[in-house]
């Protein structure tokens, strides 16, 4: 076996070593501050629609008077064994549940980062190559705007414009029952503006500063001496310079992204991960937020190693450090 | 505070007209369903609605109160024993309900000619298995068949079974027109439970949206719906969503709204701001735990009571819309006693007992939390009308999601706020005050309220069922540890086309199935 | 004012600007709750009643006014922003700095728990901290820090991870100074500006986190007032009174868009003006015989803080065809902006005041863009100084020549061939493996050579070398220029070789322009000029590139016997590679040893393990007789004191942030504590006079001194504690030639006056030329050759000194003397 090749395989060992004991963390973590809240799921459930008795009784029956390692030994278990128990709150398998609404929040997510990547490498590099002139300080004054309004102001503001103003736009992003989003694509548009406002501004200013970078280098300006076109220089000199830092940050925005995003979610009503996680923690709904939250950590953790490997590739002098 | 689910008498035929609004202020009134009586219903159509729900929701029956858009799905596919209509009852399922000499034996007469959807046809053994299952289960509806004996309770033929109480009970009738769903007896899968009801479950995605389809041979179609072909329920957590779904065009009904949708949206021509008849509007109260210090004293207690700006209370925390509350709940039902005297506002007269009672530096503390809207806005309101009446009143505000989550302290605490949903009075009473109630928030009973509680009990026949009541609400009224100053309503909204949504006792979870569309 | 001064200033001004906005946004938030007019639970009107009277901007949900509450409502978010994000820092900065110092566990440990924070979303994180805290301000207090909490402890690691990297950090750690001081008084002072605009930034995000946690619900709990909270209220009647939700919303925008706006100003990305250019139409073809290049009257004037001075001064030049022009002069001559005008380029700046350029035979200055590019790529070759940076990391060595012969338009089949032969020409492999190689898998001398191919590729008529070699070690230095000059004798283009050191440049040049202060002092062959230096410039660069020794130090008079430095039988290994074996060196008190051989020789790697830097080797290491353990913890204060070291870059072994009478006597004051403040200063002024700078260069700053003088502070920083020995690590390469010369006479008198002890290691053979003493030539972890220096210079015996010996450049020299180098009494 060449040495490259031991080292890559206890390369991918250890950060999959890692990445486990990362979830594993996040499960004690998530479990620990849910049940150190006051109150459970029975109480949640019952408490002012019926007497003391019956939430005794529920209580019992889902096992919340046990002690609280137990229950933790007890999820840990059954998790490994790939069942993720029922949810406290509706009786119904937590794992259903998150299928459902992980692919509403995945599909999110996906539309939001397929649109967010071109994007913002497109306008940053625009912007980049014309520093100083009026197109980059039409696009430095927006970004700025942008980054400065968190996305539940600007998430108001589109549903009051296009929704209830102009009525072109669906409000709620709820799907018609039996149908997926797929298929009413419309409730998408405004959640999808609300996640982008803040993360393409960003990403647009990170690529933007990245190009001006790679436009003064020395090795841009020795192409230009020597007679190499412009749009050449750009194309082969600025353009991979300015992204490969931008890769790493694209992608943990791409966690954000696909992680749930509660504010649009909230706003919209869009059947997603985060409001789900929030129904569940507000519930105690103790195996659900477990579920949901292993499910966001991994998509973060998987996004994590896709940036460094996509940022190695890119930028080979990483690659022979690694 | 107590959203048990619960339906006060007010038969809502063709929609009675809501009553303006108290002279004070110059909103229009909420028009409650009135157009409807006048709009001959039209067949066809799909109702787009949207209430409150989460991800937590589910199809279960024993689960059907656990969530507005569940209970709404859930009265559509079952069908109920009987329902409140204004303060009495209209009975479903049971033909009638008649009980014996002292109201310990309860005789029920099963409909005929009733089907399931899966064509099985009602017996009086569903109806037993029903109300068995649903008392031996934590489920809400248990709480109030405290009283039903299972065991002793059998079926004399396929049409009629005997109910059996552990004692008298005259209010028992009630107690079976609380969302008492019925199904097939041996059912084991409750989440797919068949049901007789005007609806069958289509198809469903919990926490966002449910498809259902009207039943052709429904039999209760000769008097009156289903005249929609679908109803499909949206799942939408947020009030200010649901309102601007219907202001989009992307829903036809929303429920649970905010006064301050009523108010923002008067004069929108586009929408109809709709509430429930009077007596199913919520009572707001500050509750006195008379076993605790320092509303032991009866000086304190009457002196909290004329502290309270009632007027001041429906111009800012119901935005115009409520009404003064006396002190006592249930106005406008026919159980409510009208001779109970208005309670002035005099915050001097407070003074001086306060004084008089040793208790002038004392500070209160009012426990409130924004579980609804109503409570904790009226607590910060009095803390400014307390100090008129020399009493320093600070709010100990409590995170929504943790308000249940101790019933320990909720059962004892000096001063807290409380919304009583619209519940019949004879059952709220029974809920709340004596020795054998379930949410005793004033404190430990006495032998004189509890002999009153118990011949309200015992009392057969409406006279007698009355004057007893309005014992007990005399007694409260001179004894109670509640404090009720104000009478909210509730909101929904609608497009002008939608007619027929009866509350039938629940305004916020209606009954969708004489539900049309003009348009 | 003139034009090239307002983009500075306008940057400055929107500095002002946002800094002032920001300023009042969160005064008017602190202060705010005094302003109100009513209480923020205060219930007044009917809730959202219009504007008016006693409410000017109305009542919102509650009926309060909103006002009031929008004023009392920026104060939790400000302070919480601020002390959620104080908080953040104080644990993740000392995190951060930390896990940096220590490595290790503790590194491990700190990496896994940001690891685990940044692996949860931040609003996961928010909704977890708040229902295990209890919502309210402490909750999302809380949460906001731990949100921030991974991103600081990541940033205050990479940074502080490069500070350790420096120099005078080294140093401080060689000198024996606590983690404590070497955290606070050396790294802290330099993270501070990173720190500080990574605060700036972080603040946005705190202030996101909380006005989103109010919007949730999560924060201030009602009837308190909070911005976030505000939208999330009275959302509900946003068409009836529009206001409540507007104005909180602005408030929160005007924050953040102050606190971006400053961030910005204060720390602008690069901001680089293009200068327009002037189109003028583009006359006929090179004309045949005219010379290649021709400045006429060329005046250049940059705008300095002082006003307008001009860095090319009317200067007229000429080069033949196949002609080789040195240019040289002191830094700062203008030499660089000359050569790179001829190639019509001004760098930002920069303005033409007057003169023209013709580059084969074509007037190049006013070109357009388009039409400059076109006649570079048939005419013009560039190669730059720094070949780290000269090459784009993301592309391989043929994609890099392809594109210049692309520019050529030189078509796609026939660029194998002629990338391959441009690869020959410059004595590179041309084999499939080289092309597909990135530049990070080259050496600094292969790059060169690439960008010279990439340079010459397309045939040129004109080459110009702007400091080719000045980053090179001597032998890959006098290969290149070796290369250079059989170039020239192929018939190659003409060369503008820009250069500072003289001596490098005479074997390859044909004539020599010297420039000083943007004028042409003198110019002609190259044989004459340095025979007879006309101008006084070429008088000071001639002699400095002449190799004269040193008088040679008055062997000491006391022969003692205990040596002040034995190593015996070192061996020395980095992870599992072996880098020194069997090392034993030796000098007596006031003798001088110099360590010589080629980079990656294990030169650095045994200082390291002198100072006691570098801890893994085995060995005997005696000070004055007595016995000194290998790594730093063992050493003795008084151990610490005998061995000093000088470091190699001077723009480097000084603290940016101190002041140089303060370095000087933090080693002073530790040595000899007895000294109160009057007599500490009395004995820094003497220091600094004892190596050539003046008194009053005490409270100045490192950045206002040259290398060279800066070079001076650090010998005095060493010198404070009177060492036996002092150890210098390539002093002076990075200094130019007069400057490295006046440095080692101060070293050699050093050695005379005090009788210290020098260990010199470098590259460069003319520095042990010129202080004598012993030497020992060091190549692949073993000492080659060691003896008195004028017997190895002289007569070499291993060939790498030989080799080491070839690489230094000699002059033709004018006077009789014999070429070589002369011991002169």
């Amino acid at each position: 076996m060449r040495p490259t090749q031991t080292a890559r395989r206890t390369w991918w060992l250890r950060r999959l070593g890692a990445a486990a004991g990362t979830l594993l963390a996040a499960s004690v973590l998530v479990f620990a501050a849910t049940t150190l809240a006051p109150g459970d799921a029975a109480a949640a459930r019952l408490g002012g629609r019926a007497g003391p008795k019956q939430i005794a009784q529920l209580r019992h029956s889902l096992g919340l008077d046990q002690p609280a390692w137990v229950r933790y030994g007890h999820w840990l278990w059954h998790a490994l064994h790939g069942d993720l128990g029922t949810s406290y709150a509706s009786g119904r398998p937590v794992s259903g549940l998150i299928a459902e609404r992980a692919g509403n929040s995945l599909l999110l997510g996906a539309v939001a980062a397929a649109l967010l990547v071109p994007i913002a490498i497109g306008l940053g590099l625009w912007a980049g190559i014309r520093a100083g002139r009026a197109a980059d300080r039409v696009v430095s004054t927006a970004t700025l705007t942008l980054v400065s309004m968190p996305e539940f102001v600007i998430g108001t503001l589109l549903v009051l414009l296009f929704a209830v103003g102009l009525g072109w736009l669906p409000s709620v992003s709820v799907p018609s029952a039996g149908h997926s989003v797929l298929t009413q694509p419309q409730i998408l548009v405004l959640p999808v503006l609300t996640l982008l406002s803040v993360s393409l501004a960003q990403n647009v200013r990170l690529v933007r500063a990245g190009v001006i970078a790679a436009n003064a280098s020395d090795a841009a300006r020795t192409a230009r001496l020597g007679g190499v076109p412009e749009h050449r220089v750009v194309l082969r000199w600025v353009l991979p310079a300015a992204v490969v830092p931008a890769v790493p940050v694209l992608a943990r925005y791409l966690a954000y992204l696909l992680g749930g995003t509660l504010v649009a979610e909230t706003l919209f009503g869009y059947p997603g991960l985060a409001a789900a996680l929030v129904d569940a923690t507000a519930a105690r709904d103790v195996p659900v937020v477990q579920g949901v939250t292993l499910l966001v950590a991994a998509v973060t953790v998987t996004l994590n190693l896709l940036a460094d490997l996509l940022a190695a590739a890119l930028n080979p002098a990483a690659r022979s450090l690694s | 505070m107590l959203r048990t689910i619960g339906t006060a008498a007010g038969v809502v035929v063709g929609g009675g007209l809501l009553a303006a609004c108290s002279s004070a202020t110059t909103h229009s009134p909420l028009s409650a369903d009135t157009a409807s009586a006048s709009v001959p219903p039209r067949r066809g159509g799909r109702l787009r609605a949207a209430f409150a729900g989460s991800s937590g929701e589910s199809t279960n029956v024993l689960q059907a109160t656990g969530s507005a858009i569940d209970y709404v799905r859930a009265r559509l596919i079952w069908d109920t024993i009987g329902e409140i209509d204004g303060s009495s009852t209209t009975w479903r399922l049971a033909q009638s309900v008649k009980p014996n000499a002292d109201a310990t034996r309860w005789t029920v007469r099963v409909r005929n000619g009733v089907t399931f959807s899966n064509g099985r046809q009602l017996t009086a053994e569903d109806v037993l298995f029903s109300l068995r299952t649903l008392a031996s289960n934590p489920t809400t509806q248990s709480g109030v068949l405290g009283g039903l004996d299972p065991a002793k309770s059998t079926v004399r033929d396929a049409h009629t079974l005997e109910l059996q109480l552990k004692g008298p009970d005259g209010f028992f009738d009630l107690v079976l027109a609380q969302s008492m769903f019925v199904f097939p007896d041996g059912t084991k899968d409750f989440a797919h439970a068949p049901g007789s009801g005007p609806f069958v479950l289509k198809s469903w995605t919990g926490g966002s949206s449910s498809l259902l389809v009207a039943r052709k041979d429904y039999w209760g179609s000769a008097k009156g719906g289903p005249y929609l072909d679908e109803i499909e329920l949206f799942s939408v957590s947020d009030a200010g969503a649901r309102l601007n779904g219907v202001k989009a065009g992307q829903f036809d009904y929303a429920g649970g709204l905010t006064l301050a949708t009523a108010r923002a949206e008067e004069k929108n021509p586009a929408l109809r701001i709709l509430s429930a008849p009077k007596e199913l509007w919520s009572d707001l109260s500050f509750t006195m735990n008379l076993g605790m210090a320092p509303f032991a004293k009866p000086e304190a207690v009457q002196a909290l009571r004329l502290a309270v700006d009632r007027d001041a209370m429906v111009r800012t925390v119901t935005l115009g819309y409520g009404e003064v509350a006396d002190d006592a709940l249930g106005r406008h039902q026919a159980w409510y006693d009208t001779s109970l005297p208005p309670r002035a506002h005099d915050p001097e007269q407070a003074r001086k007992l306060l004084s008089s009672a040793g208790l002038g530096g004392t500070d209160f503390s009012v426990r409130t939390s924004d579980y609804e809207y109503g409570t904790l806005e009226s607590a910060t309101a009095f803390v400014q009308q307390a100090h008129a009446a020399g009493m320093s009143v600070a709010v100990d505000k409590i995170p929504a999601a943790d308000y249940y989550t101790d019933i320990k302290t909720l059962l004892h605490t000096p001063l807290q706020t409380n919304l009583y949903h619209a519940q019949p009075l004879p059952l709220q009473l029974s809920l709340y005050y004596g020795s054998k109630a379930s949410y005793p928030f004033t404190g430990p009973s006495n032998a004189t309220l509890d002999g009153l509680l118990t011949a309200m009990h015992a009392a057969v026949g409406d006279a007698k069922r009355t004057s007893a009541v309005h014992d007990v609400q005399h007694y409260l009224y001179d004894h109670g540890g509640d404090a009720v100053f104000a009478r909210i309503p509730p909101i929904a909204a609608s497009t002008p086309a939608v007619h027929g949504i009866q509350p039938h006792g629940v305004f916020d979870y209606p009954c969708l199935r004489d539900a049309f569309l003009s348009s | 004012m003139d034009k090239a001064a307002p983009v500075r200033d306008r940057g400055k001004l929107r500095a002002i600007v946002a800094g002032a906005v920001l300023a009042a946004a969160v005064l008017l938030a602190l202060l705010g709750p005094l302003l109100a007019p009513h209480g923020t639970g205060e219930v007044l009107d009917m809730p959202y009643g219009p504007a008016g009277g006693s409410t000017p901007l109305g009542t919102d949900h509650l009926g309060a006014d909103v006002l009031s509450r929008f004023l009392a409502g920026g104060r939790t978010l400000v302070l919480l922003s601020l002390a959620a994000l104080a908080a953040a820092y104080a644990l993740g900065a000392s995190a951060g700095m930390l896990a940096a110092l220590r490595g290790g566990r503790i590194d491990a440990v700190v990496l896994r728990v940001a690891d685990v924070l940044l692996s949860l979303p931040a609003f996961l994180l928010l909704s977890l901290t708040v229902v295990a805290l209890g919502r309210g301000v402490a909750g999302v207090g809380a949460a906001t820090a731990v949100v921030l909490l991974p991103e600081i402890v990541r940033v205050v690691r990479a940074t502080t991870l490069q500070a350790l990297q420096h120099d005078y950090v080294e140093a401080a750690v060689a000198r024996g100074e606590r983690t404590a001081y070497v955290l606070l008084r050396e790294v802290l002072p330099n993270l501070a500006p990173v720190l500080a605009a990574d605060a700036a930034v972080r603040f946005v995000g705190a202030v996101f986190v909380v006005s989103t946690a109010g919007f949730l619900g999560y924060g201030a709990q009602p009837p308190a007032a909070d911005w976030g909270l505000m939208v999330l209220e009275n959302r509900d009647g946003l068409s009836l009174q529009p206001l409540a939700v507007a104005v909180p919303a602005v408030g929160i925008l005007v924050l953040l868009l102050a606190a971006n706006l400053l961030v910005d100003a204060v720390f602008p990305a690069a901001r680089q003006p293009r200068t327009r250019r002037r189109p003028v139409a583009v006359t006929a073809d090179t004309v045949a015989g005219a010379p290649v290049l021709r400045l006429r009257g060329l005046t250049v004037e940059a705008d300095g803080p002082s006003g307008r001075r001009s860095v090319v001064d009317g200067v007229d030049l000429e080069l033949a065809p196949g002609r080789v022009l040195a240019l040289v002069g002191p830094s700062g001559s203008g030499k660089t902006t000359l050569a790179l005008a001829a190639l019509g380029e001004l760098s930002p700046g920069l303005e033409l005041r007057q003169g023209e350029v013709h580059l084969g035979g074509l007037p190049v200055l006013g070109l357009t863009e388009r039409a400059l590019r076109r006649l570079r790529s048939r005419h013009a070759g560039y190669v730059p100084q720094d070949p780290r940076t000269s090459l784009a990391p993301t592309m391989r060595v043929g994609d890099h020549i392809g594109e210049f012969l692309r520019a050529r338009s030189v078509p796609r089949a026939q660029r194998p061939v002629r990338i391959r032969s441009a690869l020959r020409a410059v004595q590179l492999p041309c084999d499939d493996a080289f092309l597909r190689r990135f530049p990070h898998q080259l050496s600094g001398g292969q790059r060169q050579r690439v960008a010279l191919a990439a340079a010459l590729a397309h045939r040129p008529d004109l080459l110009v070398l702007d400091e080719p070699t000045s980053a090179l070690d001597p032998a890959t230095a006098a290969a290149l220029l070796a290369d250079i000059k059989r170039l020239r004798e192929d018939g190659g283009p003409a060369i503008l070789l820009v250069a500072h050191d003289l001596a490098q440049v005479a074997s390859v040049a044909d004539e020599v322009a010297v420039l000083d202060a943007g004028r042409l002092v003198e110019r002609g062959p190259v044989a004459e000029v340095l025979a007879r230096p006309a101008s006084a410039t070429a008088r000071r660069l001639v002699d400095a590139a002449r190799m004269t020794a040193l008088p040679g130090p008055r062997e000491v008079a006391n022969q003692a016997d205990t040596p002040a430095l034995v190593l015996r039988g070192l061996e020395a290994r980095r992870g599992t590679r072996r880098v020194l074996t069997a090392i034993d060196l030796s000098v007596d008190p006031g003798g001088c040893l110099s360590v010589v051989g080629p980079s990656g020789g294990g030169k650095t790697t045994l200082l390291r393990c002198l100072t006691g830097l570098h801890p893994d080797w085995s060995g005997d290491l005696r000070l004055a007789g007595a016995e000194v353990p290998h790594g730093l913890r063992g050493r003795s204060r008084d151990r610490l004191r005998m061995l000093q070291l000088v470091p190699q870059d001077p723009h480097d072994s000084l603290n940016p942030r101190h002041t140089v009478g303060r370095i000087i006597a933090r080693p002073l004051s530790q040595y000899r504590p007895e000294l109160h403040a009057e007599a500490l200063w009395r004995e820094v002024h003497q220091l600094l006079e004892r190596v050539g700078l003046a008194a009053e260069h005490a409270d100045r700053r490192p950045e206002h001194l040259s290398g060279g003088q800066r070079q001076r502070v650090a010998l005095a920083r060493a010198l404070a504690v009177e060492p036996a020995v002092l150890l210098c690590d390539e002093v002076t390469s990075a200094l130019d030639a007069p400057t490295a010369d006046t440095v080692i006479a101060l070293l050699a008198g050093l050695r005379r006056e005090l009788g210290v002890a020098l260990v010199v290691v470098t590259h460069d053979l003319t520095v042990p030329a010129r202080l004598g003493g012993q030497l020992a030539v060091l190549a692949d972890g073993r000492i080659r050759e060691s003896g008195p220096t004028d017997r190895l210079l002289s007569a070499p015996t291993d060939p790498v000194t030989a080799e080491l010996l070839a690489a230094v450049p000699s002059l033709p020299m004018a006077r009789p003397a014999p070429a070589g180098i002369t011991d002169q009494p």
